[in-house]
């Protein structure tokens, strides 16, 4: 389990600034659609009660009705839990020396990477779009000098901050590299 | 053509095992990947306990059905499957 007491590769001296997942309305997003894909089924349900009133009397409509909801909604229960989670293992780590970037993609794939702060060059913040416009979230795009394509914090909120905030620390922390250089 | 109802019951049971080990794997990722917080350990045992009560209550309606009955789906219409 990762703990932010305890960085993977952590370096004396080194310490958390900032721990920055996607924005809230985006876990809101997932819950609405979660709760719409719990009610839908009741609608269905009631109108195809107005319409065949024997399907709770039936000797195999019955049966079928329990055994197919509580498939439904357990597997919805799921659904919901990888969507949580593809949500809440997405996180970037700001720290006084570097960048780490944790991506999950889907369940079974998982992609760490990390970069020196004084090796970033450039970084954009992006909005786009009239949630994120309204709600002030969007991506944060950071190129540096490593081979790697460039970090890209996506969806987080307040991305304007976060640029400013890592320019910051990326400039203080190549005053920091040159001064141990010299 | 008759059926046992049990048929639904064992086929119930195949999408119950998947289900429970993708569960499983779930919990095991964000276990093991999450950050060591107490949000962390609240989600997972909320997560966990909305499942028990899925389960539960899926239990309560399972159990009142008698899973040994044969149904006649075709060539006795006047049975009430519906």
């Amino acid at each position: 389990m990762l703990s932010k007491y305890r960085l993977p590769n952590q370096q004396p001296g080194e310490e958390i600034v900032k721990i920055i997942r996607r924005d809230m309305f985006i876990l809101v997003k997932k819950i609405a659609t979660f709760l719409l894909l719990n009610i839908l089924p009741l609608a269905f349900f009631y109108l195809a009660l107005l319409n065949f009133p024997t399907i709770l009397v039936g000797e195999l409509s019955w049966p079928l009705l329990i055994l197919g909801a509580s498939i439904y909604y357990l597997f919805m229960w799921l659904l919901f839990f990888f969507s949580f989670i593809d949500y809440y293992l997405d996180v970037w780590i700001v720290t006084n020396k570097r960048i780490i970037d944790i991506e999950q993609k889907g369940l079974f794939s998982r992609v760490i990477s990390e970069q020196k702060l004084y090796r970033v060059q450039d970084i954009t913040s992006e909005t786009n779009g009239f949630f994120p416009t309204i709600f002030a979230y969007g991506d944060v795009l950071i190129q540096t000098a490593g081979e790697k394509e460039r970090f890209h914090f996506q969806q987080v909120p307040n991305p304007d901050a976060i640029r400013d905030m890592i320019i910051k620390l990326a400039e203080k922390n190549k005053k920091e590299e040159k001064e141990q250089g010299v | 053509m008759a059926i046992r109802l049990v048929i639904f019951l064992y086929i119930y049971y195949a999408f119950l095992t998947i289900w429970a080990l993708l569960f499983l794997a779930v919990i095991y990722h964000i276990l093991k990947f999450g950050l060591r917080s107490f949000m962390t350990f609240a989600l997972t045992f909320l997560f966990i306990a909305v499942a028990i009560l899925l389960l539960d209550v899926s239990y309560v309606y399972i159990s009142q059905i008698d899973w040994n009955n044969t149904i006649t789906i075709w060539g006795n219409f006047s049975s009430p499957i519906l």
